[in-house]
């Protein structure tokens, strides 16, 4: 509910007019980062390192230019010559095995270290999350420390003023406010230090998986306000071991390893690469995710697969209330009696995410519901009513196939991930079974409170 | 969240050393300089707030270890272990007192900048922003200790009943001076310090033997002159700084006014570089720091 407000309250009057002014129709957004070139190089051996460290520095003082392809003793490159450009209101999900160079791609976007080679240049207020919290002092308050912390990222006392309260109530740690910052759960920490982040209004986001932390309810709402800030213009660029995760909110990927791009762009083909090299060569060639790339055929499309909640297209949808799947296709020519299945699938939860797969938890067929449809040229819309919506908390994918009068497979996709969270815990549960307590013959106990 | 695409800052990153374009560089730091200036209150306050809520005596941290110190001269030179003696009309605790008090603040803005980067480690790894904010936040911190410890010397003052000159009001500038003094040689010193040890383990002795060659405890007419301790003592950038401050609080006549604007104008020289230098060394200790 804070949520929002927070985000209403922002971009209101700035998002009709600003993104129109931003993207005039056929023009590409303006360009927020571009990396040309850029290698980094690092040493291994911390003796010498902090030598080089002194040598480094006095070339520096004196201007002298670095010898670019040099490598010294124990030196190697962290990162070789990555080139990619972001524009705003892209979101990129950076992926790579562990000490691909993501870490130090993001360290030097965000400014802290030099590139050895090559340059980075950013447009706009860029806000690192490397570590959540960073500059909290544990002796003081949480209310002290919200200062301080966005002092740090480049407000002034006036705007950390006026979006005080916002970053109170996104944090939802109102009782603790006034409790020093050394009696915080991590969790907590991290719920402030998202809070003070995001609350600078970035127009670059940095995120280096840091959104572990936190509950589940927590995590969901980081997510929602990423995607709403990503349709208000923000851009983020989220490192993340979690496919699913950064599916959710990444329209691009950039793909590295060893220090050198392997891939770079449309996030579902790159992140399904990284997930393909990863597990090369092993006995058990399991993936997280199954393909979602959409099948179709001459005369059948299925346009999308999503949940509606609340009279509304959803990716977080609330477990016990009404919602509706919906499926969105197309015929080319006349199509009698197509038939649906809908499959559904649980995702692995983020934590464990790789190497496992996801589990078929429900699966229904129209057919054998005696449910199929006549469909002219044009196109149709086919709504499942879920009344109410039964899934236990975690992440979902609906895979939709549709076949033809012959049973012959014309068209398949599956729906975005989306999570579902209760309202109410449901602990110990498959599922949720609506229900109701109800006391009969009540005079006769009346007397009980 | 945000769409100022209007005003957006454009920030450009690239291997070429920024010093080949000083004053371009220079402008940029000045900038910063005065952009922070509140997030160095804010960062100050912080760590005073945080320095006075784990303890109970406080601000008496701040003046107990002059007084020890002059207590403890004292008692060695009443009891003839030691023949210093200040100039005539100054009791010698008075002196030593406010001898010591001024090298102390000294040494506290020399070692300003390294204490302040490595505690400031958590957030130079983390954002990137202005880096000499920190060193500013921590010479505020040193102007706030400071204020402590010239009370302790004017309520001295006022004990030994000794009245300063007209000249007093010129006592800032001085202190000023040997402040900047200082933060200067800190600011060249912190990025090699934050890098090796060895730099904090050799300041104490170097403060100690330094301190060795300033007339903290003696007069500086006392010394013979001619002799190769009396010549590095008279070159020594601190003497004149802090014999006139000294001066300037005893009511003493002033002998080294025209020494202490030599030094502010080399100092002031050498602290521009040292910016300069801080500036592009800074990235190449972040590096090395684990993030």
């Amino acid at each position: 509910m804070s949520l929002i407000q927070v985000v209403e309250e922002i971009p209101a009057d700035a998002l009709g007019a600003g993104l129109d002014l931003q993207i005039p129709p056929g023009e590409e957004p303006e360009v927020l980062m571009e990396v040309e070139g850029l290698s980094k190089r690092f040493c291994r051996d911390l003796k010498k390192s902090l030598l080089y460290g002194v040598a480094d520095i006095a070339r520096e003082a004196a201007g002298r230019e670095p010898r670019k392809d040099w490598l010294r003793r124990s030196e190697f490159w962290a990162l070789r010559d990555v080139s990619f450009t972001v524009r705003r209101g892209e979101s990129v999900g950076l992926v790579g095995k562990n000490g691909s160079g993501k870490t130090t791609l993001m360290r030097i976007l965000s400014g802290l270290i030099k590139p050895t080679v090559g340059r980075v240049m950013t447009k706009g207020r860029v806000a690192p999350l490397l570590a959540l919290g960073a500059g909290f002092n544990p002796i003081l308050t949480g209310r002290e420390n919200i200062y301080v912390n966005m002092a740090v990222l480049g407000l002034t006392r006036q705007e950390i003023d006026e979006r005080f309260d916002d970053v109170v109530k996104f944090s939802e740690i109102e009782y603790a406010l006034d409790a020093p910052v050394q009696n915080y759960s991590s969790g907590m920490t991290a719920r402030l230090g998202f809070s003070c982040a995001i609350h600078t209004r970035p127009d670059i986001l940095l995120i280096d998986e840091v959104l572990a932390v936190g509950d589940l309810q927590f995590r969901q709402k980081c997510m929602r306000t990423l995607n709403e800030m990503r349709a208000t213009g923000t851009t983020f660029i989220i490192v993340n071991h979690a496919a699913t995760l950064l599916l959710q909110v990444c329209n691009k990927a950039v793909y590295i390893e060893s220090g050198k791009l392997l891939a770079t762009g449309d996030a579902e083909e790159v992140i399904e690469q990284y997930e393909t090299d990863l597990f090369k060569g092993g006995a058990e060639l399991q993936k997280s995710r199954k393909t979602s790339k959409p099948v179709m055929s001459e005369e059948f499309e299925l346009d999308a697969v999503e949940f509606e909640q609340d009279g509304k297209v959803s990716r977080d949808l609330r477990t016990g209330k009404p919602a509706a799947l919906r499926i969105d296709c197309k015929a080319n020519v006349k199509c009698p009696r197509v038939h649906f299945t809908v499959k559904w699938y649980r995702l692995p939860s983020e934590e464990f995410m790789t190497g496992m797969e996801e589990t078929l938890v429900a699966q229904f067929s129209s057919n054998v519901e005696k449910a199929e449809f006549w469909m002219e040229p044009g196109t149709h819309t086919v709504r499942l009513p879920l009344e109410p919506l039964v899934l236990a908390p975690g992440s979902y994918q609906v895979a939709v196939d549709a076949f033809d009068i012959d049973d012959k497979l014309i068209a398949s996709r599956r729906s975005p991930a989306v999570t579902s969270l209760a309202e109410i815990p449901i602990r110990h549960s498959a599922f949720y079974q609506p229900h109701r307590w109800e006391l009969e013959n009540a005079p006769h106990q009346a007397g009980m409170h | 969240m945000s769409l100022k695409s209007g005003h957006s800052e454009i920030r450009v990153y690239e291997s070429q050393s920024a010093v080949r374009e000083p004053l371009k560089l220079l402008i940029a730091i000045f900038r910063d300089l005065l952009g922070s200036r509140q997030l160095a209150l804010t960062l100050a306050l912080r760590d005073v707030k945080a320095q006075y809520r784990q303890s109970i005596l406080g601000l008496a941290w701040m003046v107990l270890p002059p007084l020890f110190f002059t207590v403890g001269m004292t008692v060695l030179q009443q009891n003839n272990v030691v023949s210093l003696k200040g100039p005539e009309g100054i009791p010698f605790p008075a002196y030593v007192l406010v001898g010591s008090s001024l090298w102390q603040m000294f040494m506290a803005a020399l070692n300003g900048p390294i204490t302040a980067l490595n505690s400031g480690k958590g957030i130079l790894t983390k954002v990137n922003f202005p880096r000499e904010t920190l060193i500013v936040a921590e010479m505020y911190k040193i102007l706030f200790n400071v204020s402590v410890q010239i009370v302790l010397i004017l309520l001295t003052l006022v004990w030994f009943r000794i009245t300063p000159g007209f000249t007093f009001f010129l006592f800032p500038l001085a202190l000023g001076v040997l402040l900047m003094l200082g933060t200067t040689f800190g600011i060249f010193l912190a990025p090699v310090a934050l890098l090796y040890k060895d730099v904090s383990n050799a300041l104490p002795i170097v403060g100690y033997v330094w301190m060795v060659l300033t007339p903290v405890l003696m007069s500086i007419n006392d010394l013979a002159p001619g002799g190769l301790y009396a010549t590095v003592v008279r070159w020594n950038p601190v003497t004149p700084v802090l014999v006139t401050a000294r001066e300037l609080l005893t009511g003493l006549p002033l002998a080294h006014l025209d020494g202490v604007f030599w030094v502010l104008g080399a100092t002031s020289v050498a602290l521009v570089i040292g910016l300069l230098y801080f500036r592009v060394a800074m990235p190449m200790v972040i590096e090395r720091w684990s993030s």
